[in-house]
C-alpha cells in the first residue's frame, strides 16, 4: 500500500469539521437528519481532498444535485469552485482524465500517465481479455463518475477511490474513538459533581 | 485501427491489477486468488460496498455521540486541535 499522504488527511479532517460545524445543531436536529449531515460532510471532504481525480468531481457533482445540499456544499467548497463543478458541460471525459492524470502522479502508479490516452485496438483487446464485462459494470456503478470511463482509467481510478475510501473510515473511526472518549470523560466529572453535592 | 506499437501492455494492466489486489485486506485477498482477473474485480466491487456501509455507520455512531455536544464548546476546540497536527 502507498505511504500515508498527509496532505490528504489533513485536508479531509479540515473540511469535515468546518461541515460538522456549519452544519450540525444538535439542538433542533433530528437523529437521522444530523447523520445525513455528518455523511454528507465526510463524503465531500473525501472529495475534496482528493481533487483531480474524476470521481472526485462526479461525486460532488452528485450530491449538488439535491436541493438541501446546496448551501453546505457552497460553504465547504467556496462559491467559486462550487460553481465550476457543477457547471453542465464541463468535459467528463477522456481528455479531463489525461489533464489529471498528470496531476495525480504522487497518488497513483506512474504507467497511468503513459495510460491516458487513446485506447488503440490492440489495447482494447488486452483489456477485454483481463476484465470482464459483468464486473466492470458492477464497478462502474460503485465508483463515482466510472461509467464515462474506459476500462483502463476504471482501473486507476478505482485504485485511488479505494485508497480514499480506506483513508475517509480511519479518520471516521479516529474521530469517533476521540469523542466517545471525551463524551466518557464529561459522563465522569458530571457523575463525579453530583457526588460531591451530596 | 491499431497503432504498431501498444501504448498499454499486458505487463502494465497486470501491475495495476496487482497494485489493486494488494489495497484489499488480506482475507479478501485470499479468495480473490491469483490468477482471475475478474474475482479480484468482484472482490473489489464488495470491499467498496462494505467501505460505503462502514461510513454509513460511523456516520450513525457519530449522530449519536453528537447529540448532546455543542459544536462551538471547549470539547470541539480540544478535538480539533488534536487531530490539527
Amino acid at each position: 500500500m502507498q505511504a500515508a499522504d498527509l496532505s490528504f488527511h489533513r485536508s479531509f479532517l479540515k473540511t469535515m469539521f468546518m461541515g460538522l460545524k456549519l452544519g450540525v445543531s444538535s439542538k433542533k436536529m433530528s437523529y437521522q437528519e444530523r447523520k445525513r449531515v455528518i455523511k454528507l460532510s465526510a463524503n465531500i471532504a473525501m472529495a475534496v481532498a482528493g481533487n483531480g481525480m474524476n470521481w472526485s468531481r462526479a461525486l460532488i457533482i452528485r450530491h449538488a444535485k439535491h436541493e438541501k445540499n446546496k448551501v453546505l456544499l457552497r460553504s465547504l467548497l467556496g462559491r467559486k469552485r462550487y460553481e465550476s463543478i457543477t457547471e453542465p458541460g464541463f468535459p467528463l471525459n477522456f481528455t479531463w482524465q489525461r489533464m489529471i492524470m498528470k496531476r495525480r502522479f504522487r497518488r497513483t502508479n506512474s504507467i497511468l500517465r503513459r495510460g491516458a490516452h487513446a485506447s488503440n485496438g490492440a489495447t482494447a483487446r488486452v483489456i477485454a481479455r483481463s476484465m470482464a464485462k459483468k464486473r466492470t459494470r458492477t464497478l462502474k456503478s460503485l465508483v463515482p463518475g466510472g461509467e464515462s470511463l474506459d476500462d483502463f482509467s476504471l482501473l486507476g481510478e478505482t485504485i485511488d477511490y479505494v485508497i480514499s475510501l480506506q483513508t475517509q473510515v480511519n479518520l471516521m473511526r479516529l474521530l469517533t474513538e476521540v469523542l466517545s472518549v471525551s463524551n466518557l470523560r464529561k459522563k465522569e466529572l458530571d457523575k463525579a459533581s453530583r457526588e460531591v453535592k451530596c | 485501427m491499431s497503432s504498431r506499437r501498444s501504448r498499454i501492455t499486458e505487463d502494465e494492466i497486470n501491475e495495476l491489477i496487482s497494485k489493486l489486489q494488494s489495497l484489499l485486506p488480506e482475507a479478501r485477498r485470499r479468495s480473490a486468488g491469483r490468477a482471475s482477473a475478474a474475482k479480484l474485480l468482484k472482490e473489489t466491487c464488495n470491499y467498496i460496498k462494505s467501505l460505503h456501509r462502514e461510513v454509513d455507520d460511523l456516520s450513525d455512531r457519530l449522530s449519536g455521540l453528537m447529540a448532546t455536544m455543542d459544536t462551538n464548546s471547549a470539547e470541539a476546540e480540544i478535538v480539533r486541535s488534536l487531530l490539527q497536527s
